[in-house]
């Protein structure tokens, strides 16, 4: 009987082993997940690096409000059209509203360029949800033209994801 | 002590508590283990949004139970889709059989009315659950639904942000989940009577809309003298009462009986479903038998509507118990 017991022991002591020898070699591999960009060539790094900042920024979109996440995502578009990288803008518009306004890339190109201001300054104004649709008011304008020029702009925002959103805006 | 006794001493302590050094050792080796995994946990962040669809936004701490949320989601989908193709018939047999017969009459073309002023368009639509309520054994789910254009794919483009809103009601029912739609929330048979020798008073039914609560009443004038019930010269002729209040009616509604006359009237008091009252009874309080009326309006001087009522043959009032 005793040996049957302390056989028990045993067993339990072992499996309690190994569980710790698991967390230890989880978190030691955890640890071990810096980067090392020596063996990567120049693309494999860009790749890795734009996924770190992806992450980042996923993780500060994670710790705002909704409004502001919106805003931001709002900010983003007018951002890459100040940029002039009207590609990634379009990107980021809603399929249906592309069809029925901009087909193809180079309308919208040609619309940005002609109809937004070169330097632009956002100032969101209001905000509202109507189920997962979120309508945004906002001003734009140049900060280096008059303030009468600015002008007045809706977005429209739905968000599937952090830092993964369909977008419109009122054609002006 | 020498080492020997120190060496037995501690051998000894080691197999008289064994047990209990052992169940220390497993409790602290699973503490590190919790605390070691819990540690090394990579958190997903997840949008936090202050849409949450099946949470009631009257009462923050209640919500749809699980098992009904998709069931009324698919319903809803399925009757809004009905109302943007046109096929209106398909959308009103989906009804619960008291929404047809007391909302709209049995009627799909006054449904039809209803829907075309709340989406005159094919509209894309929201949910949230409004309230939930308790009426008697039932309990009632409140969702409202908003009718709006697609937005994304408009951006509000020569367009202004506008939206068309109905209250759909859903409750368990013997046939499945029922649904109302129209603001109508439910019916009841209230056969509540009160009588004395010159009238009879009978509150047949209540229809509960999700703003206000409509009574059929029918009232019989056992009399040969004309009996008013209301015409608007005393304060609060007709009243709701409430466990903590009273309410008028809507509008003033004329009930004013010729001898042995039998009236059946509709009355409309305005109470939300989901303010936590229940309706006790309907107070006449102002109820003259007179044997001459000339009736109320300009063209009858204040002289004779007062000595009318001064000579009333009876005043009284009478309540009748509705819950």
């Amino acid at each position: 009987m005793k040996v049957k017991k302390d056989n028990k022991l045993l067993i339990i002591s072992i499996i309690i082993l190994i569980f710790l020898i698991i967390a230890v070699i989880i978190t030691k591999n955890n640890s071990q997940k810096e980067v090392d960009y020596s063996k990567m060539t120049d693309e494999e790094a860009q790749v890795v690096v734009e996924e770190q900042i992806e992450e980042m920024e996923k993780n500060e979109l994670g710790e705002m409000g909704e409004r502001d996440r919106m805003e931001h995502y709002v900010s983003s578009f007018v951002e890459a059209i100040e940029n002039k990288e009207y590609e990634d803008a379009y990107e980021m518009l809603y399929d249906d509203f592309k069809k029925n306004y901009f087909p193809t890339y180079s309308e919208f190109e040609e619309y940005a360029k002609n109809k937004f201001p070169s330097m632009i300054s956002l100032e969101h104004t209001n905000f509202e949800r109507n189920g997962d649709v979120y309508v945004l008011w906002a001003n734009l304008s140049n900060p280096m033209g008059s303030k009468d020029a600015s002008i007045e702009m809706n977005f429209v925002v739905r968000e599937n994801d952090l830092n993964d959103f369909d977008l419109s805006f009122k054609v002006f | 002590m020498n080492f020997t006794e120190f060496r037995l001493k501690v051998r000894h302590f080691i197999r008289k508590y064994s047990r209990l050094i052992f169940i220390i050792f497993v409790i602290w080796a699973t503490i590190f283990f919790i605390n070691l995994m819990l540690k090394n946990r990579k958190d997903i962040p997840k949008p936090t949004t202050t849409y949450n669809v099946h949470t009631s936004v009257i009462d923050s701490n209640a919500s749809t139970p699980k098992s009904m949320q998709h069931p009324i989601e698919e319903m809803i989908e399925e009757y809004i889709g009905y109302c943007n193709e046109g096929n209106y018939q398909k959308a009103f047999n989906m009804l619960s059989e008291d929404c047809r017969k007391y909302e709209f009459n049995d009627n799909v073309s006054n449904f039809m009315e209803h829907v075309l002023v709340k989406m005159p368009t094919p509209k894309k639509y929201s949910i949230q659950d409004y309230s939930n309520v308790k009426y008697g054994d039932k309990k009632l789910y409140v969702y409202e639904i908003k009718y709006i254009d697609d937005l994304l794919a408009t951006g509000l483009t020569n367009s202004t942000y506008a939206y068309t809103s109905e209250k759909l009601t859903f409750y368990d029912g013997e046939d499945g989940l029922e649904m109302g739609a129209g603001n109508f929330v439910y019916y009841e048979d209230v056969k509540n009577i009160s009588e004395n020798e010159y009238l009879k008073i009978d509150v047949t039914h209540k229809i509960v809309n999700y703003s206000i609560e409509t009574y059929e009443i029918k009232f019989t004038n056992r009399s040969n003298y004309t009996v008013v019930v209301s015409d608007g010269q005393e304060a609060n002729e007709c009243i709701l009462t409430l466990p903590n209040e009273n309410r008028n009616p809507s509008d003033i509604v004329n009930i004013v009986l010729a001898p042995n006359e039998e009236k059946t009237v509709q009355m409309v008091f305005p109470k939300f479903v989901d303010d936590g009252d229940i309706s006790q009874s309907l107070v006449f309080s102002s109820i003259r038998v007179m044997e001459k009326y000339s009736g109320v309006g300009e063209e009858v001087p204040v002289e004779t509507i007062q000595s009318e009522i001064d000579n009333a043959i009876s005043k009284f009032s009478m309540e009748v118990k509705i819950s």
